[in-house]
C-alpha cells in the first residue's frame, strides 16, 4: 500500500525506504534544536555557542541512527544506499532543519576515505565523523592558488618518519570549529604541477597551526586562513598514494559536485515556500500578481528539474556507475537554479528581503541565504572552471591553457 | 527500483534511433538534391513498421517509451506530426471503448493548442460543430482528435478529416514544412469518442499531459542534435589559425547548452516514469519538464545560431529547421504561460 506523500519520488521507493522516510519525518520536527525555526536560530548566539549547538544537533542525528546512512556498518555507518541519504536530505530540507557543522567531514572526507583511505584510517576516522566527534575542514585553496589549484605551494617533507608541513591555506570553511583538516600539500616538485601532491589528515591541535577567521557576506565566520609553521604529523597521516593526491582530489571534487548539494533541493523549495507565505501575508487580498506567479512557477520548475537530476545521478551511482566530469552539470544546475530562486525571492519580498522586520515571519533568513547562494557559483570549483571541464571532458573541445 | 529506464526501453530507443537516423539521412539527401523534404507517407510507414501504433502491446504506448521515441523524432526533425500521432494513439489504446475496435486506420493528429479552457466544439447527436485552431498535417492525417462539450461533460472526439464537412484554413507558420490549419466543423460526424480511460483519468487530461511530455521530449531531442552539430562545427572551423573550439567564450556557451540539455533529459525521464506510475507528482513533473524544456530549448537554439555565425543564418544549412522546431514547440502543447499557471497551482498544493 502506497503511503501518502507530498514529497514526490514516492513511486521510486521500496516499502522499506518509505517506512524509513515516514519514521524520519516523524522524528525530525520535534527534535529540531531549541530556538530553531524556518531554517535559522531565532535567538542571537555567539559563534562558539552556534558551533556547539550545531555540533549537538549532529550528535543527536547520529544517536537517532541517521548519520552515515550509506556507509558500511564496519565504519560506523548503516549499510544503506544513497537513496536513503537522499531521503534524509529531502526530509530535513523540507522543514529547513540545520545542515550541521561537519559537511566537510560527512560529505567530502568520508568520500575520500571510502575511496582511497587505508583500512586502519577508515576504521579509526569514519565512526568519529558519523558521531560528529571530529569536525573537519578542507585545506585546499591558497592565496595564490584558487581555481589554479595545482599550483599550490604548501610543502610536506618526510623527515625521520614524520611529515613536516609549511604553508598557508585560505577559504578554509569551518576551520574555527575543526578538529581535523583534510590537507592537500606538495610532497615533491614535478614538471607537471598536478603531480607531486598528496592528501593528509592533520589534527588541528597540532603545534604550529594558527587560524584566523574572516567574516563572510552571509554574516557567518566560517571562512578562515590557516597557517602551517613546521607542523609535524605521523607518516601514516597521508591519504592514498604519495604524489597521487591530485587524482584522489579529482575524485573528491567530483563527489563534492555530484553529491554534496544533491540533498538541498528540498531546502531550496522550503525557502521559496517560506518567502511565498510572507509575500502573501503582506498583501491585503492574500494573492500575488500574475507576473510574480509566473516567476515563482519558473524557479519552481527549475527546482523540480533539479530533483529529477538528483534522482538521475543517485540512480546511476546506486547502480554502480561512476560519475566523473558529469558531476559538473549537476553543480552548475544546483548553484545557478538556487541563485535564480533567491533572486526571485528577493524581488518578491523587496523590503522584507533587505530590511527584515523582527515580527515572527523569520524574514531574517533571506539575506544570508541570498548571499550564500552567490557563493555557490564560486566554491567547489567556480562556474567557469565547471564550464572548462564540461567543454573539454564532456564535449571534447580542444584544450588551450 | 531507482533505475526506471530498463533494458527494454534502451532497446526500443536504439531501434527508434536507427529508424529516425535513416529517415533523416534520406531527408537530407532529398533536401540537397531536389530541394524537397521527405514525404509524410514514408515517415508514417516507417513508424508503423517500428510498432509504435500497435494495439496489441499497450506497453509500447506508455509514457516512457513514447518519450524516448519523441526524443529521437526531435533529433531527426522530420516533417511529420510524430508526437501528436503518438499522444493520440496513447489515449485511444487506453480507452476501453476504442482500444479493441481500431477506430480508424491511418494517422491521427491533435491540435497544437487545445488543452485549456472550455472547448469551442459541441458534440450533439454524434455530430461536431465548432472550430479548433492550429491542427498540424490536417491534409495528410486521417482524423483529428479534439475536445468537445457534450451533455455528458467534455469528451475527446475522433473526427475524420476528408469528406466530413471539415473546413481547412491554412495558417502562416514558423516551420514551413510543418503545415498547420484552423478547422471548422459543420455537423461533422464524430467517428468515436474517447472518454474515461482504464485508470479512471479523463481522456482530455491524459492527452494534454502526454502531448506536453512528448513536446518536452522532442525539444530535448532537437537540442541534442543542435549541440552535437555546433560542437562539430567548433572543432572543424578554423579562424585565427586555430579551431573555433579553442576559444573559451565559445566553449563556455556550448557548455551552458549541454547543462540545459542534460537537465531537460533528466526532467523528461523522471516525468515519463512518474506518468507511467500515475504518481502524485506526475502532473507537476510534466509541467516542470515542459516549462523548462520550452525555455531552455529556445535559449539553446538562439545560442547555437550565434556560435555558428552567418552559416547558421542561411536556409540551406539545416540548423534553421531545428531552431524553428524549438520555437514552435515552446508554445505548442502547453505554452510557458499555461504551464506556468498550472505549476503555480501545484506549488500552492505542494
Amino acid at each position: 500500500m502506497m503511503s501518502k506523500s507530498d514529497s514526490g519520488m514516492d513511486f521510486l521507493l521500496s516499502d522499506s525506504q518509505r517506512a524509513f522516510r515516514d519514521s524520519l519525518r516523524q522524528w525530525v520536527t520535534p527534535n529540531l534544536p531549541e530556538g530553531w525555526r524556518n531554517g535559522r536560530f531565532t535567538q542571537s548566539m555567539a559563534e562558539a555557542e552556534r558551533g556547539a549547538a550545531l555540533r549537538a544537533w549532529e550528535a543527536k542525528v547520529h544517536a537517532a541512527g541517521y548519520a552515515g546512512l550509506h556507509w558500511p556498518k564496519a565504519y560506523g555507518g548503516h549499510g544503506l544506499t544513497l537513496v536513503e541519504h537522499l531521503i534524509y536530505g529531502e526530509e530535513t530540507g523540507r522543514v529547513g532543519a540545520p545542515e550541521g557543522i561537519n559537511p566537510i567531514g560527512r560529505e567530502l572526507v568520508a568520500g575520500v576515505l571510502l575511496h582511497a583511505g587505508s583500512e586502519a584510517q577508515k576504521l579509526r576516522l569514519l565512526p568519529r565523523i558519523a558521531a560528529c566527534k571530529d569536525i573537519w575542514c578542507q585545506g585546499f585553496s591558497e592565496p595564490n592558488s584558487g581555481s589554479d589549484l595545482t599550483s599550490l605551494k604548501t610543502r610536506a617533507e618526510l623527515t625521520d618518519g614524520a611529515w613536516h608541513i609549511h604553508g598557508h591555506k585560505i577559504w578554509t570553511s569551518y576551520a574555527q570549529h575543526a578538529d581535523m583538516c583534510l590537507l592537500l600539500a606538495r610532497t615533491s616538485v614535478e614538471k607537471k604541477s598536478s603531480e607531486g601532491l598528496t592528501l593528509f589528515a592533520v589534527p588541528m591541535t597540532t603545534p604550529g597551526i594558527t587560524r584566523r577567521g574572516m567574516q563572510q557576506l552571509d554574516g557567518t565566520w566560517d571562512f578562515n586562513e590557516v597557517f602551517f609553521d613546521d607542523v609535524i604529523i605521523p607518516e601514516s597521516s597521508a591519504f592514498g598514494p604519495i604524489g597521487g593526491g591530485w587524482a584522489v582530489s579529482g575524485a573528491v571534487l567530483a563527489i563534492e559536485r555530484a553529491t554534496t548539494r544533491l540533498y538541498r533541493q528540498a531546502r531550496y523549495v522550503d525557502e521559496l515556500k517560506h518567502a511565498h507565505r510572507v509575500a502573501r501575508a503582506r498583501r491585503s487580498d492574500g494573492g500575488l500578481p500574475e507576473d510574480m506567479r509566473q516567476r515563482i512557477a519558473e524557479v519552481y520548475s527549475e527546482l523540480l528539474v533539479l530533483r529529477a537530476l538528483n534522482v538521475h545521478f543517485v540512480g546511476r551511482i546506486v547502480a554502480g556507475e561512476k560519475v566523473g566530469s558529469e558531476a559538473s552539470i549537476l553543480k552548475q544546475c544546483w548553484s545557478h537554479f538556487h541563485q535564480h530562486a533567491t533572486s526571485a525571492i528577493a524581488e518578491m519580498l523587496g523590503e522584507d528581503q533587505w530590511f527584515p522586520l523582527a515580527d515572527g515571519m523569520d524574514c531574517q533568513r533571506f539575506m544570508p541565504v541570498y548571499f550564500h547562494s552567490r557563493a555557490e557559483t564560486i566554491f567547489a570549483g567556480t562556474s567557469e572552471i565547471q564550464k572548462d571541464i564540461i567543454s573539454e571532458r564532456l564535449l571534447d573541445l580542444p584544450r588551450r591553457r | 527500483m531507482f533505475n526506471f529506464i530498463t533494458e527494454d526501453h534502451r532497446q526500443i530507443a536504439d531501434a527508434a534511433r536507427v529508424v529516425f537516423e535513416d529517415l533523416a539521412s534520406a531527408d537530407s539527401t532529398r533536401r540537397q538534391t531536389a530541394k524537397l523534404r521527405i514525404d509524410a507517407a514514408t515517415i508514417g510507414d516507417a513508424l508503423s513498421d517500428l510498432g509504435v501504433f500497435t494495439s496489441d502491446d499497450v506497453s509500447m504506448s506508455c509514457a516512457q517509451v513514447q518519450a524516448l521515441i519523441a526524443r529521437e523524432a526531435g533529433a531527426a526533425c522530420l516533417p511529420f506530426p510524430v508526437l501528436e500521432a503518438l499522444a493520440a494513439h496513447s489515449v485511444v489504446v487506453r480507452c476501453p471503448a476504442t482500444r479493441d475496435a481500431s477506430p480508424l486506420s491511418g494517422v491521427l493528429t491533435v491540435p497544437l493548442m487545445d488543452g485549456e479552457g472550455v472547448p469551442d466544439c459541441r458534440l450533439t447527436a454524434g455530430r461536431i460543430t465548432g472550430g479548433v485552431r492550429l491542427v498540424p498535417f490536417a491534409q495528410a492525417a486521417t482524423a483529428v482528435l479534439i475536445r468537445a462539450t457534450s451533455d455528458s461533460g467534455d469528451v475527446l472526439c475522433g473526427v475524420r478529416l476528408a469528406g466530413n464537412g471539415v473546413g481547412l484554413a491554412s495558417r502562416a507558420t514558423v516551420e514551413e514544412d510543418y503545415p498547420v490549419h484552423d478547422l471548422r466543423f459543420e455537423h461533422s460526424a464524430s467517428e468515436f469518442i474517447v472518454d474515461a480511460l482504464q485508470i479512471g483519468e479523463s481522456a482530455a487530461a491524459a492527452l494534454r499531459r502526454r502531448t506536453s511530455l512528448l513536446a518536452a521530449a522532442e525539444i530535448a531531442g532537437v537540442c541534442r542534435r543542435m549541440v552535437k552539430m555546433t560542437r562539430d562545427y567548433l572543432v572543424a572551423r578554423t579562424q585565427f589559425g586555430a579551431p573555433l573550439g579553442t576559444n573559451q567564450a565559445l566553449k563556455h556557451a556550448l557548455a551552458d547548452a549541454l547543462v540545459k540539455l542534460e537537465a531537460m533529459n533528466a526532467a523528461v525521464d523522471y516525468a515519463a516514469a512518474a506518468s507511467d506510475a500515475n504518481a502524485t507528482d506526475a502532473d507537476s513533473a510534466v509541467c516542470a519538464a515542459k516549462l523548462f524544456s520550452g525555455r531552455g530549448g529556445k535559449e539553446i537554439a538562439d545560442s547555437m545560431l550565434q556560435l555558428h555565425g552567418a552559416i547558421g543564418y542561411t536556409m540551406e544549412f539545416p540548423l534553421q529547421l531545428l531552431m524553428r522546431r524549438t520555437y514552435r514547440l515552446q508554445v505548442a502543447h502547453g505554452s510557458p504561460r499555461v504551464e506556468g499557471a498550472r505549476l503555480y497551482e501545484a506549488f500552492l498544493a505542494a
